[in-house]
């Protein structure tokens, strides 16, 4: 694949206004070249159209994955793939921090129009993403103008890349802020057709020396132990925490960890609130089995969101039920299905969705109701969190987290619902050692990685 | 009798079709599209479809032919897309205002798909596009997606980025047909890398 010099040194140009660990999503065109030029010398992860999650680089050869273009690619490690479902989900769930678009139209505003194959997903990305920033080649094939006609169009453009400047918006205007060397403002006057003034602040580069920073967006993510994992959760906070009902995929090292950091008054959201204590589930004799009530044991916890509180045996209750019971925590009960659909609805950006579970039992109660298709259906809303403490079997330096087995069953929906993912796993691989299609939670979704450690036991 | 959800050809597996039926094809820049369904589609002699497809705009596409030609000859009313299409032909239909075509954010298709395969009724964004609040679902009555493996219970994985509209189509169909390169013994695909559970499948053929 031939790229022009000029295009090089725009997409390498661009490259230093992303986020560091962010997500880019990438439309088609010139954008979606940006993996092949960069090459690596940067720290973001990519976003296709077509599902293509993590970096790549183009292919001469047939392969089984394509980028936005349907240019055929090669993945590079910690890249993963999802189906279009999901990747609407990362970009409704707000995980696009950027978004690098090719507009056909630019006012001196700062507003813009895009046609053709960009426009098939434009207004959810350009809704739910931090900045936009638009690519043009002085080509003069793109347009600038005065005014767009306000009927149509984008607001937002954080800036614009050219081969040779970058204009932003100060105070509502298009000014230049960056002149590469050699450069004049007549030139870029004369390549665009229009004025637009420099910035009394306007800095100067060289073209070759641009995009360059380091790519190690990962070192971060690996913490050295549980404690440094949780240090931050603060009194107050909302914290998921993923496991079944018996110690299969529940954090423990973490549970540990955050009860050892003492927060209090912390709300839980999880399937139950601490059974596998009390039902036991093949716990050695003498022997208990962590869960969520040590927190409670310890008065960490002031409200639970939770499907099955209590104790299966009346005569054996929870840590959680006597607490209840004794006016100490609140509690929010939440069928099963709905909770799970609440956790996924967080994660995607959903505030509202409609069920048919609980229509017409104390479920609804308080709940707006509307009829679909004939049957009755309850408002639910989606659940977010500050933290979530899961399970995972392998994680990669990326992020990307496998499963055991049963052990995946609340953490693959509740790592997009929390601001701050932290994950447990038994080990760290090599950075291609995960298959990128099996790969269940895209490093995206994950914040900070900590080891169990061999010698722990979840009994104590 | 053991599972077996094979069909032996093309024709037979879309028997279930009927007129008026919303129809979901997968594929993305003729990347996974079910070409053998595809073939037989346009072989049966329906009305009043609503075809739901990304017709793709950067390469070559056997489904954006077969879709084209299907909107042409009148078996089409209404064509849910991503991109107005980009086809002559189908411009050439498409001024004769006989069929609908909407276009719709990529996202939102794939939200309000998940929307029928999860059972609601409706969703609302927290930051919603700046044309609709509330996505009530589109619910499929077949959908036919293209597999890498099927085995035989409908436990299906697929190929790279070919992956793309299948899983979330399957979820939103009453009824599912996978196309798969190869029908497999149940327990040969390994549990854990499933993509799309057998419940989600109703009829498998080969390619």
């Amino acid at each position: 694949m031939e790229i022009g010099k000029s295009n090089q040194n725009l997409l390498k140009k661009c490259s230093e206004y992303f986020n560091q660990g962010k997500v880019i999503s990438l439309g088609t065109g010139l954008p979606s070249l940006l993996p092949f030029v960069l090459n690596g010398s940067h720290d973001s992860i990519f976003l296709s159209s077509s599902g293509l999650v993590g970096d790549w680089r183009a292919s001469t050869a047939t392969t089984k994955y394509i980028d936005s273009n349907g240019q055929y690619v090669t993945l590079m490690p910690g890249s993963s793939i999802v189906g279009i479902g999901e990747k609407a989900s990362i970009i409704s769930g707000g995980y696009v921090d950027t978004i690098l678009i090719q507009p056909t139209e630019v006012d001196l505003q700062g507003n813009w129009d895009i046609d053709g194959p960009d426009t098939s997903e434009i207004d959810s990305l350009v809704t739910n993403c931090s900045q936009v920033i638009g690519l043009v080649p002085l080509n003069g094939l793109q347009k600038f103008t005065y005014q767009l006609d306000p009927s149509r169009g984008f607001e937002r453009l954080s800036k614009i890349i050219t081969e040779r400047c970058v204009f932003g918006v100060d105070g509502g205007k298009l000014v230049v802020e960056e002149l590469a060397n050699g450069t004049t403002s007549d030139d870029i006057m004369n390549a665009i057709g229009i004025n637009v003034p420099i910035s009394p602040n306007c800095q100067y580069y060289d073209v070759y020396k641009v995009g360059t920073s380091s790519a190690d967006m990962i070192g971060s993510k690996v913490c050295k132990d549980g404690a440094s994992a949780v240090v931050d959760i603060q009194d107050g906070a909302v914290v998921m925490i993923d496991g079944f009902a018996g110690p299969g995929g529940m954090a423990h090292y973490l549970l540990v960890s955050l009860r050892n950091q003492g927060a209090k008054n912390l709300t839980i959201i999880s399937n139950t609130a601490g059974i596998a204590r009390v039902v036991n589930f093949g716990t050695p004799p003498g022997k208990l089995v962590i869960d969520h009530s040590i927190l409670i044991d310890n008065g960490q916890v002031g409200k639970a969101i939770a499907s099955y509180p209590v104790s299966p045996s009346a005569s054996n209750p929870s840590s959680f039920e006597l607490a209840y019971r004794a006016g100490e925590v609140d509690l929010e009960l939440v069928p099963q299905g709905t909770l799970a659909e609440r956790l996924r609805a967080g994660g995607s950006g959903v505030k509202y969705f409609y069920t048919p579970t609980g229509a017409g039992t104390l479920i609804a109660e308080g709940k707006d109701s509307k009829s679909f298709e004939g049957k009755n259906h309850i408002r639910e809303s989606g659940l977010v969190a500050d933290y979530c403490i899961i399970r995972g079997y392998k994680a990669d330096r990326f992020g990307n987290v496998v499963y055991k087995g049963t052990s995946r069953n609340f953490n693959a929906v509740m790592a997009p619902a929390a601001r701050i993912s932290i994950v447990e796993v038994d080990e760290i691989v090599e950075d291609d050692a995960l298959d990128p299609e099996l790969i269940v939670t895209p490093g995206l979704f994950v914040d900070r990685i900590v080891v169990r450690p061999a010698e722990f036991s979840p009994y104590e | 009798m053991p599972i077996d959800k094979l069909y032996q050809s093309a024709e037979e597996a879309l028997a279930c079709l009927k007129d008026g039926d919303v129809v979901g094809i997968s594929g993305f820049e003729g990347h996974g599209e079910p070409t053998t369904l595809l073939h037989g589609l346009n072989q049966l002699n329906l009305e009043h479809l609503t075809l739901v497809f990304d017709m793709p705009i950067m390469q070559y596409s056997l489904g954006e032919n077969i879709i084209s030609e299907m909107c042409k000859s009148g078996k089409v009313d209404t064509l849910i897309t991503t991109n107005a299409p980009q086809n002559p032909q189908f411009e050439n239909y498409g001024s004769l205002k006989k069929i609908v075509v909407e276009v719709l954010d990529r996202n939102l298709i794939a939200e309000r798909l998940r929307v029928i395969g999860a059972g609601l009724g409706s969703v609302e964004f927290m930051r919603p596009t700046a044309y609709n609040k509330q996505h009530e679902g589109i619910r499929l009555d077949v959908a036919l997606i293209k597999g890498l493996q099927t085995d035989h219970l409908g436990n299906t994985i697929y190929e790279g980025t070919k992956r793309n509209w299948s899983p979330v189509m399957a979820m939103a169909a009453r009824i599912t047909i996978a196309e798969s390169d190869s029908y497999v013994e149940a327990g040969s695909i390994d549990p854990e890398g499933i993509i799309t559970p057998g419940i989600y499948v109703n009829r498998v053929v080969c390619s």
